[in-house]
């Protein structure tokens, strides 16, 4: 068994590739052979610059290599996201409690993602599009700021194609130019026809997550079958420094996946 | 007379027989429109209401030397249009199809007076009304905070 300090060291390691996903998004690829669940988060180092969360974006079984998937808010995205293939990143993880991908065997899934949000979701669908057969009806929805802000289109185009999947995609602005929808992604329930039995997994903002959840709860699904993934102030990762603790819990570790019955009350407090 | 399309329609599911036969009465058209198509302009006369039943419909904002701002798409199922129920009766923003489009088309001024008329159909019938609008009023709320870009 690992000690703490074994826990909190970050193993430095080689980037192997970058891809821009928008203007201020950039999914690295870097060399690494730590198992992951969908849903986890590593800690990456800026080499002189410092830490910060970012949740897994890349397939999980796919060996040797994890994906990160970064937006531009700070000093320390900012550097990361200027990191070029070759680069040095520090890494230590993986942390947190993922997607109860288990749970998900057999079910009808609605993943419900917006803004940066669809990555922390990108490993669950890529594991649903690697065995279908698996898992019910799948609906991904998708809201983003416009257009240009929309993540991994590529991807989208190709899980839309699929037969185990229905795609809806919406943005909060666009001009005459765009011919999706317009609206909060709330609003591509109806078309989308969600089964109450669903499991459904929900990331983007908190505002966003407490509409979708609300709306999701009128469809008749359960409490305990829709799954949020909280974002706090993560700082070790491993539940002893207290940056984010939500109430009684410790996101880092506790979550950042739980159940909307666990997060409902604990969204609701103002001071929290 | 009962219009099926009409007993068909999201907006109007639950909708008692009596209160369809009353608004199959104020169908003026089953509309339809190619995509690029005006369906609405800003200050036009509001003499209708639209129960779309297939396509995508562009809510848009305009004003001089820009382009035009899409604010929200509706659907199928969707109501289009409820500046027929207040004075001055003018509409507020534009429309345009985005796709292929149809809708059952209602006369607005029969509209209203078959709401003076029958205060139980008005009652339902502006029930059903305000909570699209409401709908509408609470996604715009999510829109304007911009959440995505925090």
């Amino acid at each position: 068994m690992s000690t703490t300090i074994e826990r909190l060291a970050a193993t430095w390691t080689r980037v192997a590739a970058t891809r821009r996903e928008t203007a201020d998004t950039v999914t690295l690829t870097i060399e690494s052979d730590q198992p992951f669940r969908p849903g986890q988060f590593d800690m990456l180092t800026a080499l002189g610059v410092g830490e910060c969360p970012v949740s897994h974006s890349g397939h999980p079984r796919i060996a040797g290599v994890h994906e990160h998937t970064i937006r531009r808010v700070g000093a320390v995205t900012n550097a990361l996201t200027a990191i070029k293939p070759g680069d040095t990143v520090g890494i230590r993880g993986p942390y947190g409690r993922g997607w109860p991908m288990e749970d998900l065997v057999g079910s009808d899934i609605v993943v419900i993602a917006g803004g940066i949000g669809l990555a922390p979701l990108r490993p669950v669908i890529l594991a649903l599009e690697s065995d279908p057969g698996s898992y019910g009806r799948a609906a991904l929805l998708v809201g983003a700021r416009t257009p240009e802000d929309i993540q991994f289109t590529s991807d989208l185009d190709r899980w839309n194609a699929s037969s185990a999947m229905d795609v809806f995609v919406t943005v909060d602005r666009a001009d005459e130019t765009w011919v999706g929808s317009v609206g909060v992604v709330t609003r591509l329930l109806d078309p989308a026809a969600i089964n109450p039995e669903s499991i459904a997994l929900l990331c983007g903002p908190e505002i966003m997550m407490r509409f979708a959840a609300t709306d999701l709860l009128a469809l008749g699904l359960d409490p305990d079958r829709i799954y949020v993934s909280l974002e706090r102030n993560m700082e070790c990762g491993i539940g002893l420094c207290g940056h984010c603790q939500l109430g009684p819990m410790f996101v880092c570790w506790q979550g950042p996946v739980v159940p909307w019955s666990v997060a409902a009350d604990l969204m609701r407090v103002p001071e929290l | 007379m009962r219009d099926a399309a009409l007993a068909d329609h999201a907006f109007l599911v639950g909708f008692e027989e009596e209160h369809l036969e009353k608004l199959g009465a104020c169908v003026a058209a089953q509309s339809m429109w190619r995509p690029g198509e005006s369906i609405l302009l800003r200050g036009g006369v509001a003499d209708v209401c639209h129960l779309l039943v297939e396509g995508t419909v562009a809510i848009e904002i305009r004003s001089p030397g820009t382009a035009p701002q899409i604010i929200q798409t509706l659907q199928g199922g969707d109501v289009l249009g409820w500046s027929w129920l207040f004075e001055p009766h003018l509409w507020t923003f534009d429309a345009r199809a985005v796709s292929d489009t149809s809708a059952i088309t209602l006369d607005a001024a029969l509209l209203r007076s078959a709401i003076e008329d029958d205060p139980v159909f008005g009652a339902q019938l502006l029930k059903r009304m305000t909570k699209a609008i409401v709908n509408r009023l609470k996604a715009t709320r999510l829109q304007v905070l911009d959440v995505y870009n925090h």
